[in-house]
């Protein structure tokens, strides 16, 4: 549970998470809508995935990413969401390249 | 320790339990001797199972998901087989009456479909194709989700908090609902989805 906490206390990973609530994405459609460097979205994506928040499959070359949220961490995410946990320490997208996730 | 020695001794420590309380409540009530003979025997047909499975495909080569479903079906099965014995030995040492022992299963039942309306958007998993576009089925599985672990905590607290014919009643009219609404959504996302098909 201290994994998919972690992973959903970062806003950027949060809104990735929003992403693929709309539909299943692919490792570059994710990294698009964000201006951070493709190594640190690698990274957010490890931190999700290691969480079991999603999945990944291989198709080809791509990568696509898809939501596996239990009802549990939904109601988790929706909380951390509205309260904007971690909201102050890296907004989502707006940040420097150089920036690791946590 | 190997995994698969692993798994067979977690389903050798439920299967002693499951056999102890069958022969348990055999000895103390003939009367009930059919009962552990068959909880026995299902939990001897659940390890068959489970040796048959490996035979088929190595417990090393199941994913983390797999091996966790797994794991979960065969010691909720044993779970269960233990849940009913256990009540049959309260009954028979006059531990618990009946209103006690129908409480229990309500909150016994109610906690099943929250753990299983829980786990259900997660262990479904992608289904390529299919009648639903994947985003639709996603949702349909995330609504059903919330809709059975909702049911769940009603169920649970009919059983609670409720005398036992409005617990019954409310546990019931929560559960139907719950169905009725999974398969209203699941219904009316296939016709505007045949709808638009038409039209296209």
């Amino acid at each position: 549970m201290n994994k998919v906490f972690k992973a959903l206390a970062d806003p950027t990973r949060r809104r990735v998470l929003e992403l693929l609530r709309q539909r299943s994405m692919t490792a570059g459609e994710l990294a698009d809508q964000f201006s951070f460097a493709k190594p640190t979205m690698s990274a957010h994506f490890t931190v999700l995935k290691e969480a079991g928040l999603v999945e990944a499959e291989k198709d080809g070359k791509q990568v696509i990413y898809r939501l596996k949220l239990s009802v549990l961490e939904d109601a988790l995410f929706g909380f951390a969401r509205t309260f904007g946990i971690g909201d102050n320490s890296a907004p989502a997208g707006k940040a420097d390249k150089k920036d690791a996730p946590t | 320790m190997t995994l698969s020695q692993r798994i067979h001794g977690q389903i050798a420590l439920v299967a002693a339990v499951v056999w102890g309380l069958g022969l348990t409540n055999w000895m103390l009530d003939s009367g009930k001797a059919l009962v552990g003979v068959i909880s026995m025997a299902g939990m001897a047909a659940i390890w068959i199972a489970v040796v048959l499975m490996e035979r088929w495909r190595s417990f090393s080569r199941y994913t983390d998901a797999e091996r966790r479903f797994f794991r979960g079906a065969v010691l909720g099965a044993g779970l269960m087989l233990t849940a009913s014995l256990l009540v049959s030995l309260a009954e028979t040492l006059q531990l618990a009456d009946g209103v006690m022992i129908q409480r229990g299963l309500g909150v016994g039942t109610g906690l099943i479909l929250m753990l299983t309306g829980n786990a259900m958007p997660k262990i479904l998993g992608h289904r390529g194709g299919g009648d639903c576009a994947p985003a639709r089925a996603e949702a349909l599985k995330r609504f059903a989700g919330w809709a059975l672990v909702i049911a769940g905590i009603v169920y649970v607290a009919a059983w609670v908090a409720l005398p036992i014919r409005p617990a019954a009643g409310v546990s019931t009219v929560a559960t139907v609902l719950a169905l009725v609404l999974i398969l209203a959504r699941g219904g009316s996302k296939l016709f505007r989805r045949s709808a638009a098909t038409t039209r296209g």
